[in-house]
């Protein structure tokens, strides 16, 4: 996925796969810019091109290739099968619609709903993700909504029609916790019954450890490592992960200076050699700065992948073992 | 005794529906319902609650952006009162305090590139100098927040979420002000960066005093970064203490019901066995309580909670809630 800038070319994806099985939750977790929403945002076909370029590599859906399909088939699609909660509500809301309108559009187009029927429909939802007095405030704007109110109307929205796939970018972060710990158990109700596959992007480590049964982690548009939860957290094989984890605040503990890892976000533009995350590395080699690190993939089930020079396998947070 | 930098009292915040046809008006949303607190030159108050309690209004009605709504109390900036400032009045003070606003896209000029982004303030109220100095300024900024100078000329929808959560910072730090009303400023953040970010604002607050709103619902960076900390609940402060104490011991229940919810980044560690539910319906703030509001949901709950108004204590750790009033 690249982007095609007055500045030159933003390879913004780089060769990332990945796959998911229904009724599964794959994390993806990442440094910000690093390209989660830009994957995701091209799996639904939400690029526009130009200035995007999709220069490579295939999405498929149940069978079918999504790369290839034209407005008409997206609509069977888009909402339906797969669905999206946004990363930025107001700009996904449109501000001139109340909050019912749009609520009820999804469902009367996909689910065949008559008005009355879709407007039930729509009260429903709002008061299962918490917003109170539902029935009156179905008819305010968007503006009049709090943050967290609006991110809860997308999640409504997303899962009105009962998705397949449901791709959450940031779900929760303008929710307090009590809201979240409603929202994400309403997600997983929704997963047994149904079997819909969550895709959850997140920087809530704390999130993807309740939630999330793999993670993948990306860094300077690629895949980094991938790892079920558990592995992730007790053993992160690749430094960025090991940085990551650690720079993590905990509610529960109080220090004063927190971790951060060294350094300043990569440039897109014009990559280090190498490994991209070697300048910031605490455990870079010679080799680190002349070759670009392949994703290894180790036996196991599921089995785990990481793109490091190193074997870092024995160590936790720390010293290289 | 020295005045506190930012004092509000008392402070209401109500939106009044557009009457629908005939009939009675619609309630008024009551978004912030009495509220006070003061800020120290140099000091963080962390604000957490539930969503749409009122953290973001009350923000907006400390610089003055609530637009049409009905409000009531008093705001002081430096001991003097800013809230009946009229626009012209109040652009002088708007150098001494700036916003990070809770939803970045909204709040950064789409046809405006970054560089010029962030030289507005700059230039509005002419600090650093030249023109030259000006865009050295904006450099530095750029980098500070972990952003590619490079960029400069970029618009907002050509970085990431995260990335426009930072310009809004650096704008917000432009001018060099003496307070900055932070809304959900690093959500949006990768914890990496957030705790570059949170380091570099408490970094400025060591060096030049900064004080700091940090509104936020994510708990452990209110702990690391405020000094004081509030808790709303449906437009109102139901509990305000030292940061550690209040973390250590939480008094108000839903404080205790909150602090129990917040996940930890551990997998082996499973939160929903100590976790205080909070069952029943979310209060509306359409509703005039003539008790405490949190009653319905409050696991706690006493006889005559539904019917006295509890009142926020007098003491170091302030609570209002009748478990801890004397009867
Ligand atoms: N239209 C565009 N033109 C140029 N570059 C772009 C464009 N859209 C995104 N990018 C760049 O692509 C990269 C990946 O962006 P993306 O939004 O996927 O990041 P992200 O991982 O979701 O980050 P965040 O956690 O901050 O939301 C970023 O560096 C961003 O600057
Ligand atoms: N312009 C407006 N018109 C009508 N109601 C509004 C308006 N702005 C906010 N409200 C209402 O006021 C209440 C408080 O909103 P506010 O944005 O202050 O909440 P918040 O605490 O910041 O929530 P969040 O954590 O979700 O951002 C909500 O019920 C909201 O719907
Ligand atoms: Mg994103
Ligand atoms: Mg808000």
């Amino acid at each position: 996925m690249e982007f095609h800038t007055d500045s030159g070319v933003v390879r913004a994806v780089n060769r990332v796969s990945f796959d998911l099985s229904p009724g599964e939750t794959l994390g993806i977790v990442g440094e910000s810019g690093s390209g989660k929403s830009v994957t995701n945002l091209a799996v639904l076909g939400l690029i526009a091109q130009p200035p995007g370029k999709i220069a490579g590599g295939s999405v498929q859906y149940d069978g079918q290739e999504l790369l290839e399909l034209d407005q008409r088939q997206w609509q069977q699609i888009r909402g339906k099968k797969i669905a999206m909660i946004f990363q930025d509500p107001m700009t996904a809301l449109n501000p001139f619609l109340t909050v019912e309108e749009q609520l009820i559009e999804v469902t009367m187009l996909h689910l065949g709903l008559g008005r009355t029927e879709a407007s039930q429909h729509a009260v429903q939802l709002l008061q299962k993700v918490g917003i109170p007095a539902a029935e009156k405030r179905i008819r305010d704007y968007p503006h009049q909504f709090s943050g967290g109110m609006r991110q809860r109307v997308m999640i409504a929205m997303a899962i009105s029609c009962q998705p397949d796939i449901l791709i959450a970018d940031e779900p929760t972060t303008a929710l307090d916790v009590t809201i979240q710990a409603q929202i994400l158990e309403l997600m997983k109700s929704m997963q047994e019954e149904f079997g819909t596959a969550i895709i959850f992007i997140t920087h809530d480590l704390g999130v993807v450890a309740s939630t999330c049964d793999r993670v993948m982690v990306m860094y300077a548009g690629q895949k980094v490592e991938q790892a079920t939860t558990r592995e992730l957290f007790n053993q992160p094989r690749h430094p960025y992960t090991i940085g990551l984890l650690n720079s993590a605040p905990r509610w529960d503990q109080s220090d004063e200076q927190l971790q951060a890892i060294d350094g300043q976000p990569p440039d897109l533009l014009n990559l280090p050699a190498g490994c991209s995350f070697h300048p910031r590395c605490q455990f870079v080699q010679d080799e680190c700065l002349q070759e670009i690190p392949p994703l290894v993939t180790l036996n196991g089930d599921p089995p785990r992948q990481h793109a490091c020079l190193r074997d870092l396998s024995t160590c936790k947070g720390g010293e290289p073992g | 005794m020295t005045t506190a930098l930012l004092q509000v009292r008392d402070l209401k915040v109500h939106f009044r529906p557009p009457r629908r046809g005939f009939g009675r008006p619609a309630p008024a949303i009551r978004a912030v319902d009495g509220v006070s607190f003061d800020v120290e030159p140099g000091q963080t108050l962390g604000l957490v609650g539930e969503s749409g309690c009122g953290k973001s209004t009350t923000a907006r009605a400390i610089l003055n952006l609530t637009g049409a709504a009905y409000r009531e109390g008093e705001v002081y900036l430096d001991g003097e009162r800013i809230d009946e400032l009229g626009e012209a009045a109040m652009w002088k003070h708007r150098a001494k305090v700036q916003m990070v606003f809770q939803d970045p896209f909204a709040s950064l000029n789409p046809r405006m590139t970054v560089g010029k982004i962030i030289r507005e303030p700059m230039r509005n109220f002419s600090v650093h100098g030249s023109s030259e100095d000006q865009r050295l300024e904006v450099i530095r900024l750029m980098e500070l927040v972990g952003i590619n100078p490079r960029y400069i000329n970029r618009y907002p929808h050509e970085f990431s979420g995260g990335q426009r959560q930072r310009i809004g910072i650096a704008r917000a730090l432009a001018v060099n002000p003496k307070l900055i009303v932070c809304d959900e400023a690093v959500s949006a953040l990768d914890v990496s960066i957030q705790a570059q970010v949170i380091n570099l604002l408490m970094d400025l607050q060591q060096k030049l005093g900064v004080a700091y709103v940090f509104i936020s619902h994510d708990l452990a960076v209110v702990r690391h970064i405020a000094h004081r900390v509030g808790v709303m609940y449906l437009g109102r402060i139901v509990e305000l203490a030292d940061s550690n104490e209040l973390y250590k011991s939480p008094r108000h229940p839903y404080t205790r019901a909150l602090l129990s919810a917040a996940p930890v980044p551990d997998p082996d560690q499973n939160v929903s066995q100590n976790r205080v539910k909070l069952e029943g319906e979310v209060p509306s703030p359409d509703i005039e309580y003539a008790g405490c509001p949190f009653a319905e949901r409050c696991p706690d709950v006493l006889s005559h909670c539904r019917t006295t108004p509890p009142q926020l204590s007098e003491e170091e750790h302030r609570v209002a809630c009748l478990l801890y009033e004397e009867p």
